[in-house]
């Protein structure tokens, strides 16, 4: 994508200004949208992304900068004013060139979406609006259908150069159910880092029904109550609420500068004793998943917790200098527009012994969350809120009406230890996620777990 | 961008584009300059200094649109843009009418671009951040921390050509400023967060940004839950802005036309207090996201979306409109119908002070958080994490974390009792707009809390 040699001189000419670390990435990418809705394709667009971010270091500061035109005086001009904005007085860096990193690629696609007409796409979309149509109330069924190939080169004065080919599927189906002057939505949106073959792994008119049952379901409950309450949270994408009550939290971004509230606490119990947790970017295929991040490191599991111990963070190159601790290879950005950042990967509680329907039978009265919505944190305070799609009251430890508009919201580090019940039945879930360097994939996941408390946002009887 | 070199591009994909068979074809130029720095224990802990250049191609045959989009300016990228428009084009079998706008109507033109931010030195905005930092640390002894400290701006110039005839141009800048600071009693920390966004620099003060952050920070600290319940609740302004911008979609004639609006059918009927006006105001001088035309190059115009409470008009684009049989109203925001600016006005306003005084027992709310997933545009309702300030008797007197405040949109629109007169510009975020909006007093919000 951009010579070898041009790359080797840009990252001189970032050392020669005073850096003492430089990192050129550069990126091509095409990506596919299709938009169906009503049962009509109504819009489709391509667009090619393409474009060099240079960065360098200096101690404890960095500077960054990018651009699309990639003509050899351009490119040297933005690596000369990366250098000369760190303005340091430093010796000079060595560097001796760079070499190729090799690696196995975990991730592969059978079937490139480059290589698939467009019509075939709308044929799986097809299904979809079919599968959510299939209900009484549905008045509208949106499918969105987005796939890209990311073609990545990081090459940095460590003399590493990794090329990385990044290719991702994904189905958005929304369906609108409305009755009686209320409308309610369902969602569904499952996506991998594969072609599509992705579409050979799953039954797309049943993903399609999964987003017309919610939306139908939604529309004629009652909404939820308001309170304080156990909460039972269902697994796969209820893994929402680790991400967000958590994981955002254990990123180098924020706790390189203590300003997060699991800063300084490595070793220390910050969990009840059921809780586990991993950060795993090597899952073959999985929506996270990658086989270098996106400063060139390969990627790894981490265990962050173990048995409610802390036992890890989330550290990317530039915080790994502050915080003297390896990068975990989760350097993550969205694109050559942003510099990367410590970000999660597929992050998920590990199973613990029950069964779900176990811990539905022991809860005398809450809120079942059947499927999460999006959250949001501050990682300073660990102040979270998500959102429930699908939810259930539960009485007597039966499930006895479906909820609808409840939004939970809690403090990370005291709902970690209020996780009294595990269930053995982890998945995962795929979402965007989005923070300083982006918004990119990541999968998040749990097995069916309990609340013992938090507080549910519905409405007041 | 050197408009030549664009005409000519334009003019080899045009020519292409009617060799493939497209009847007409346009073409949207975007670039950007972005500059952002974060500043964090007196040390720039990200320099950002970019540009960015975009080509958005359309072809249209048979009333239907295929689009593509790239980031270079080559033959090759020409041939790429028309062929992944063709493609993209016999995929589409919506028989919705798709338009491009021939450049008539009226273009207001307002001085758009200053270039004041531009002609600061890399030192002065490296200044800037650190003296949010200085200042914010230096408020009290119990503010411990100020983590994110970041000055930026902007310029962005657009150029839309298109076989009918349309060739139009504009340049606009603006920046920005925020901080985000915590105070801590040695219990648990509390955030307090402020940001400020203006045309030129010299209306930025920094020091002002960073005392109402810190200020934010302490007045919350010992805040606690409340009592579920029935409030009082109001709404401070750049909330106001903040949710204006994640319903606004609401106003969409696409959502309204494929039923993925609360307010489908309810033009010319009252959707909100009869003292509420809102506006769309694309020439507001102070916002960085005035602009005299939309994406489609149609003149943009000020009107009154709710008029005394009344749902007076819907905002178009040139395909929505064709459907309706009305013309657009140049609503056009990327690839989506949105305000340009969102304008909030009272047909009678009151002092803030005032607000507060009407407020027997009741909630005043300083910040959300979950729009984006808490709150659904196509039925109203909302359920957010919220803090603020519990009032009696028209008096502030505890802080308040940990509640929700849950609703639907549109019945808040109709719940709202007063009108402030404190209109600040506030960034409204999930429009991609600004917001000129005072604070609003609402009769009575669901709160959930102890």
């Amino acid at each position: 994508m951009l010579d070898r040699k041009l790359i080797e001189e840009l990252i001189s000419v970032v050392l020669e200004e005073g850096a003492d670390f430089a990192e050129i990435f550069v990126e091509n990418k095409i990506s596919n949208t299709i938009i169906m809705t009503d049962g009509k394709v109504d819009k489709s667009s391509t667009g090619q992304e393409r474009g060099v971010g240079i960065r360098g270091f200096f101690k404890d500061e960095q500077v960054y900068a990018y651009t699309n035109d990639l003509s050899r005086e351009k490119l040297l001009k933005v690596a000369k004013r990366v250098g000369t904005a760190i303005k340091s007085f430093g010796e000079g860096t060595r560097f001796s060139g760079i070499k190729k990193l090799d690696f196995t690629d975990k991730h592969v696609v059978i079937v490139s979406p480059l290589d698939v007409s467009k019509s075939e796409k709308v044929a799986v979309m097809r299904l979809a609006h079919e599968g959510a149509s299939s209900y009484p109330d549905i008045v509208q069924v949106m499918i969105r259908f987005w796939d890209y190939v990311q073609d990545v080169v990081v090459a940095n004065s460590e003399g590493v150069y990794a090329e990385d080919r990044r290719t991702r599927t994904r189905l958005m189906i929304s369906a609108v159910a409305s009755k009686d002057g209320v409308n309610e939505t369902g969602f569904y949106g499952p996506g991998a880092a594969m072609g599509f073959e992705f579409f050979n792994t799953f039954d797309v008119r049943e993903a399609g029904r999964k987003a017309g049952r919610m939306a139908q379901r939604m529309v004629t409950a009652d909404f939820a109550p308001a309170g304080s309450m156990p909460v039972i949270i269902s697994n796969a994408f209820g893994g929402v609420i680790f991400h967000e009550a958590c994981g955002h939290a254990l990123e180098a971004t924020s706790v390189a500068k203590g300003a997060s509230v699991f800063a300084n606490k490595l070793g220390e119990k910050i969990a009840a004793d059921c809780v586990s947790a991993v950060d795993d970017a090597t899952i073959p295929n999985a929506w996270g998943s990658a086989n270098i991040d996106d400063e060139g490191v390969p990627t790894q599991r981490t265990v962050l917790i173990e048995n409610g111990i802390l036992k890890g963070y989330l550290v990317d190159k530039f915080h790994s200098r502050q915080m003297n601790m390896p990068s975990t290879g989760s350097g993550r950005r969205q694109s050559y527009k942003f510099a990367p950042t410590s970000r999660m990967s597929n992050t998920f509680l590990l199973p613990g012994d029950h069964h779900p329907e176990e811990i539905i039978a022991a809860t005398d009265y809450g809120l079942y969350a059947k499927t999460m919505g999006g959250g949001s944190v501050n990682p300073s305070t660990g102040e979270f809120n998500f959102a429930v799609l699908e939810g259930y009251l539960v009485e007597k430890g039966r499930i006895v009406k479906p909820v609808r508009g409840a939004t939970l919201i809690g403090k990370g580090w005291e709902v970690l230890q209020k996780i009294d019940m595990v269930g053995n039945d982890l998945a995962r879930g795929q979402g965007m996620c989005g923070s300083f360097s982006g918004s990119i994939p990541a999968d998040v996941g749990q097995p069916t777990i309990r609340v013992s408390e938090m507080i549910v946002g519905g409405r007041n009887r | 961008m050197k408009f030549m070199a664009l005409k000519d591009f334009a003019d080899f994909v045009f020519s292409l584009g009617k060799k493939r068979g497209f009847e007409e074809c346009q073409i949207h130029f975007a670039r950007e300059h972005e500059f952002e720095i974060h500043v964090s224990k007196g040390k720039v802990e990200t320099f950002k200094d970019a540009d960015y250049f975009s080509v958005s191609f359309k072809g249209l045959r048979e009333g239907k649109c295929g689009r593509a989009r790239v980031e270079a300016l080559d033959r090759e990228v020409a041939k790429l843009l028309v062929e992944e428009a063709l493609s993209n084009l016999q995929v589409i079998d919506s028989s919705d009418m798709e338009l491009l706008h021939d450049g008539s109507g009226d273009y207001v033109d307002v001085d758009y671009y200053k270039g004041n931010y531009e002609r600061l030195g890399s030192s002065q905005k490296v200044e800037m951040a650190k003296e949010l930092e200085r200042t914010a640390l230096a408020t009290d002894k119990r503010i411990v921390m100020a983590p994110r400290n970041v000055f930026g701006h902007v310029t962005s110039e657009e150029v839309i050509m298109n076989t009918l005839g349309l060739e139009k141009a504009f340049t606009n800048d603006g920046g920005y400023a925020y901080t985000m600071v915590l105070a801590s009693d040695g219990k648990t920390p509390k955030s307090g967060f402020k940001l400020k966004v203006s045309k030129t620099p010299e209306e930025l003060d920094v020091q002002d940004i960073a005392r109402k952050a810190a200020r934010e920070a302490l007045a919350l600290l010992g805040a606690t839950s409340v009592e579920s319940g029935r409030y009082n609740v109001i709404i401070r302004r750049d909330v106001v802005a903040e949710m204006l911008g994640r319903f606004s979609s609401i106003f969409s004639a696409e959502d309204v036309q494929k039923k993925m609006s609360p307010i489908k059918d309810k033009l010319g009927q009252m959707i909100a207090a009869s003292v509420l006006n809102l506006f769309d105001d694309p020439f507001i001088p102070e916002s960085f996201t005035s602009r005299p035309f939309d994406s489609e190059g149609v003149p943009t115009s000020r009107k009154a979306v709710i008029e005394k409470g009344k749902l007076a008009t819907y905002l178009y684009d040139l395909k929505s409109a064709h459907k309706d049989g009305v013309k657009s109203t140049g609503n056009a925001v990327g690839s989506t119908i949105a305000p340009i600016n969102i304008s909030l006005k009272g047909e009678e306003e009151l002092p803030f002070q005032e607000l507060l005084k009407r407020v027997k027992k009741g909630i005043l709310v300083i910040g959300v958080d979950g729009l984006h997933s808490g709150a659904d545009p196509i039925s109203g309702n909302f359920s957010l994490g919220a803090r603020g300030y519990l009032v009696k008797d028209g008096e502030i007197v505890q802080p308040v974390e940990q509640i929700t405040i849950s609703g639907n949109f549109v019945d808040m629109l109709t719940a709202v009792k007063a009108v402030g007169s404190d209109h600040e510009l506030n960034l409204s975020m999930y429009a991609r707009a600004l917001a000129l909006v005072p604070s609003v007093l609402v009769e009575s919000l669901d709160i959930a809390g102890k």
